[in-house]
């Protein structure tokens, strides 16, 4: 009997090929649809992560209650030990030591006098001796013009500052700030290369400067702002970052010294959190209401793949066919096109998010002076549950519209099905 | 003569609108091991409902139907299904023949539902062709054959697993003289080989000549029940 039925299947293209169509293309937009959400979520978290907040962030308690102010006077001291520290007990986490500073940028002219004079935002990072940190701040990718610097009296400046000074590569601009003790601060720097992000806040005016310049600059002698901390692959996973943060202030965190050391995440950030809370909310909700229409029409094919074979029923009925058995074996039937059509649908939609991981969209265009901190490239993200989303309405909707289709079988008398073929 | 059917006080009624509808009133019926019976009447008689009734496919409002000595109304719809896969062959006006499957497995069907082993469910399927003379077709699929073949291989189903009573609703309906012929002549050699027991519903004057006994039906009545003569 089973050899008899899947005959029937496989010959019928209407109980097999259009449902696997439709099923297959109803799965594969959801799957390519939560790729596609989970990259664009993924992008900012990396970005966000990579240029501003960490996977989780180690500050001083004192500059922690502070933090949106950047106070590099509340900043970490002894970071040299407390890294090797770090290194030895979490073995696996990256952690860049970073400074927040402000200040003015003044162009001399050929005389030495001002010739131009804006504010800008100063970072201070490894960018001598620490290839992945240029990796992780995407430098590389950021650069438009000049090289990396060489020597710690070389900087990297915004384009956007570079074209309005009408400054030039190997210029000498000058740095006026204060140090972390609070007196002036003015040092000379030479113009090594100019970046764009893609993110207005630092493209208006980021000037980039080895940590080592700023033991000079702002008094900070092995000390930094903050400490960057990125898991393992970069991948920011809330649970591992909670984890890490819970071990780390349960070591190192002194409530009776403010300057203790203390960790955050990603998500403490006040509107980071938000932001990754509504993304999530709006990124399920999108996909739930995607979802939800494709079980629709995968219900509703199912309903009707089967009323079109209410005649068939009738004449299986009258052979002698028991209601339970036809109606069990177009559930298995449908099970067995769910599950085929979800595997379908699930590779396509995989295939194209896979192509679309490793070849982004550029949307630089669209991003030229976002606010928002996210990359210049939109690329689909695969993860663990885009290999079973799909199946949710591609197994069940089918399911259901053949269970419903089936109850027809039970409520009509079995002469009025075969009738219906008649028709 | 063993009885097929027996039919006492029989009412079934639908419901229509606010009220109900009397298909078939008062019938009071016997028919016995072997007959080439027909209900004939016009359209609306009842004759179709009767069949039906008669194969298990519907229920009786009122009165008592013994099908094979079967009260059909104190099966439950398993054994009612049984009753029909084991005991019951139909012939439908429209062949009704099961489109993606071809001649040799439309009529290998009824045997599957029995559980017959796959040599005597074949050994059973070309006898049936045989019979009804479609040996040369068991591949062919259902639209490749002439509404006459279609027919009969609707009849090689329904006999093919030797059924008692075989119900024919309209059977030449949809075909032309010379393949109505052939098909109530295939019946009638069938009924007298086998001894099956054959009720027919019909108007059609050509199976009406070929039948032993012809039940009249109008307004849901019998209004006369002849048997023919020699």
């Amino acid at each position: 009997m089973f050899k008899f039925l899947m005959k029937g299947i496989l010959r019928d293209k209407s109980r097999t090929l259009y449902p696997l169509i439709t099923i297959s293309m109803g799965v594969m937009l959801i799957v390519f649809m939560w790729c596609w959400a989970n990259g664009a979520m993924s992008g900012m978290v990396d970005k966000t992560a990579s240029l501003d907040l960490g996977h989780m962030k180690i500050v001083t308690r004192a500059y922690e209650e502070i933090i949106d102010q950047k106070p590099y006077d509340l900043c970490l001291t002894d970071v040299d030990e407390l890294l090797v520290e770090l290194k030895q007990k979490y073995p696996g986490i990256k952690f860049k030591p970073r400074t927040n500073f402000g200040g003015l940028l003044d162009v001399p002219d050929e005389n030495g006098q001002t010739k131009a004079q804006g504010d800008f935002i100063g970072i201070a990072m490894n960018l001598l001796n620490d290839p992945d940190e240029i990796e992780t701040f995407s430098l590389k990718d950021a650069m438009v013009m000049g090289h990396l610097p060489k020597k710690s009296d070389e900087i990297l400046i915004s384009n956007v500052i570079f074209e309005k000074f009408e400054l030039k590569l190997n210029d000498t601009v000058s740095i006026i700030t204060s140090t972390m003790y609070g007196s002036m601060s003015i040092r000379n720097y030479k113009v090594a290369g100019t970046v764009r992000f893609g993110v207005k806040a630092l493209d208006r005016g980021a000037v980039l400067i080895d940590n080592s310049a700023i033991a000079d600059l702002l008094d900070m002698e092995n000390a930094s702002s903050e400490i960057f901390c990125f898991l393992p692959e970069m991948e920011y996973s809330r649970r591992d970052a909670e984890k890490i943060k819970t071990s780390f202030n349960a070591e190192f965190t002194d409530v009776d010294n403010e300057f203790s050391p203390y960790m955050r995440t990603m998500n403490d950030d006040a509107t980071m959190g938000y932001m990754m809370k509504m993304t999530n909310t709006s990124i399920m909700f999108m996909n739930f209401g995607l979802m939800i229409m494709v079980a629709i029409v995968l219900w509703n094919s199912g309903l009707l793949n089967n009323i079109r074979r209410y005649g068939e029923m009738g004449v299986r009925l009258a052979m002698g066919e028991s209601k339970g058995h036809i109606y069990r074996s177009i559930v298995k039937e449908s099970i067995l096109i769910g599950i085929l059509g979800s595997v379908i649908g699930t590779l396509l939609g995989l295939a194209i998010s896979l192509y679309l991981q490793y070849h982004p969209v550029d949307i630089s265009h669209y991003m030229n002076n976002s606010s928002i901190m996210m990359g210049n490239e939109y690329a689909a993200k695969i993860d663990g549950i885009s290999l079973f989303i799909g199946f949710i309405p591609g197994v069940l909707a089918s399911i259901l519209g053949s269970m419903l289709a089936g109850r027809g079988i039970y409520k009509r008398q079995t002469a009025q099905l075969f009738k219906e073929m008649e028709k | 003569m063993e009885n097929i059917v027996q039919i006492k006080n029989m009412i079934k009624r639908y419901p229509a609108g606010s009220g109900e509808f009397t298909a078939l009133k008062d019938i009071n019926l016997t028919i016995g091991k072997g007959e080439f019976t027909g209900f004939v009447g016009p359209s609306g008689s009842g004759k179709t409902t009767l069949l039906n009734i008669i194969g298990t496919l519907d229920r009786q409002s009122e009165g008592d139907v013994q099908v094979m000595g079967t009260d059909v109304l104190k099966l439950t719809h398993k054994q009612s299904a049984r009753l029909r896969s084991e005991k019951i062959g139909f012939i439908f006006q429209s062949y009704n023949l099961l489109p993606v499957y071809t001649v040799y497995e439309n009529v290998e069907f009824p045997l599957l539902l029995l559980n017959i082993p796959e040599s005597k469910r074949k050994e059973m399927v070309l006898k049936a062709l045989e019979w009804v003379g479609l040996t040369d077709k068991i591949k062919s699929k259902p639209h490749q054959l002439s509404g006459g073949e279609c027919q009969r291989v609707a009849i090689a189903r329904a006999i093919v697993k030797r059924p008692l009573l075989v119900v024919a609703d309209e059977p030449t309906a949809n075909l032309d003289a010379e393949n109505s012929h052939h098909i109530l002549k295939t019946m009638v050699e069938l009924n007298r080989e086998l001894k099956t027991t054959f009720i027919f519903s019909t108007h059609d004057q050509k199976v009406i000549n070929y039948l032993e006994r012809k039940i009249s039906l109008i307004d849901g009545r019998i209004t006369k029940d002849e048997i023919k003569e020699g």
